[in-house]
């Protein structure tokens, strides 16, 4: 089996209110079926969803329970934690669907995060950062 | 870190995570100290790595020459009770001597704070591979235990170029808004994200569909 089984277009350094995507990544939380861009910060302990984001997802988190306080660049945040399928969409080969833990917390006002703990901890990933416009991509492929 | 935002996870998860990672992690645990060390090491066992528990030494360079810890696959774990910042403090100028050893802090719940304020330097070393011990008959908790994985046939289809082609040549005129664009076509726009998602609910598939918000040009 090859390590990695989708390849998708990632942006770079992509702005979004006071925050910086330095790797913008498009995922699809499958209640939603619509694509988001989301930061792909392997630093982040937990992926973290916000604002009206937050708000539309919520009905659909599965097992939720009252998660710890997060620390954030922008102070600590209030969370809840629960289930939601992810899937990270690719451009070539197969989307990925993780099975993940999220965090939702409605004062977070950045960009949906892909973090470490309850989703990159299953999956493989690979970053070619390219030569050109355009040209950057994500590789990656699950357990 | 707060004790109550550290993950659980029973003896054997803990020490399986900590096998693959080959690095250090921490182990907070309440109870039967020696029992979970001794549990500890039968679980690195039953990963195929030999474990040897002592307590945290005050002097980690004389204890790092016994050559007993030569052998790479022997796990280290370190058990802390109660252990003070100074010895923290102690343990930070001596890690080196440890660094490239898969090994294991075994701690109290009142060693965690001192832990962070007197060796900032092993903290790194963790990063965050900190876990607290679980109630034995349940995996790690039902809502963080790591989820599967399955593949679906890829459905970005391309459209990121034109998606973003689309978002540099009309980042002016929209900039504020949320926008939902199905490669370069435009197929609605809000100041608001709830107000865009009830406008898009009424199309058949959003599959293809990226949402994003536009930024200004400052």
């Amino acid at each position: 089996m090859p390590w990695a089984t989708g390849w998708a277009q990632y942006w770079i350094e992509r702005s979004r209110g006071q925050q910086l995507l330095v790797v913008a990544a498009r995922c699809r939380i499958a209640a939603l079926e619509s694509v988001e861009l989301a930061l792909v910060d392997t630093g982040a302990q937990w992926s973290l969803i916000g604002g009206d984001l937050a708000k539309l997802v919520r009905p659909h988190l599965v097992d939720r329970e009252p998660g710890p306080r997060y620390d954030t660049r922008i102070g600590s945040l209030e969370t809840e934690r629960g289930r939601l399928e992810i899937e990270l969409v690719a451009d070539h080969g197969m989307d990925l669907v993780v099975d993940a833990t999220v965090m939702l917390a409605r004062a977070w006002t950045g960009p949906m995060v892909i973090g470490y703990r309850g989703l990159l901890e299953r999956v493989r990933i690979a970053l070619d950062p390219g030569v050109g416009v355009d040209d950057q991509w994500l590789a990656f492929g699950g357990y | 870190m707060a004790l109550q935002s550290i993950p659980s996870a029973t003896v054997e998860q803990f020490a399986q995570r900590a096998a693959l990672s080959n690095s250090w992690s921490a182990y907070v645990v309440d109870h039967d100290f020696a029992a979970q060390a001794a549990r500890l090491e039968q679980a690195f066992e039953a990963a195929g790595l030999q474990a040897i528990s002592t307590i945290l030494p005050a002097d980690l360079r004389s204890f790092a020459r016994n050559s007993r810890l030569k052998r790479e696959s022997t796990a280290l774990i370190l058990v802390a009770k109660s252990a003070t910042t100074d010895l923290w403090k102690k343990m930070d100028i001596s890690r080196s001597f440890l660094e490239d050893r898969l090994t294991i802090l075994l701690l109290t719940p009142d060693s965690v704070e001192p832990l962070m304020r007197g060796a900032p330097h092993v903290v790194s070393f963790i990063g965050g591979a900190i876990w607290k011990s679980g109630a034995d008959k349940s995996d790690v908790e039902a809502v963080t235990a790591a989820g599967k994985t399955k593949t679906r046939p890829a459905s970005g289809r391309g459209n990121f170029a034109k998606s973003a082609s689309w978002l540099r040549d009309n980042r002016t005129e929209y900039a504020g808004l949320w926008v939902a664009l199905l490669g370069d076509t435009l197929i609605a726009s809000d100041q608001s994200r709830l107000t865009l998602q009830r406008k898009l609910s009424g199309n058949l598939s959003l599959r293809d569909v990226l949402v994003v918000h536009v930024e200004g040009d400052s």
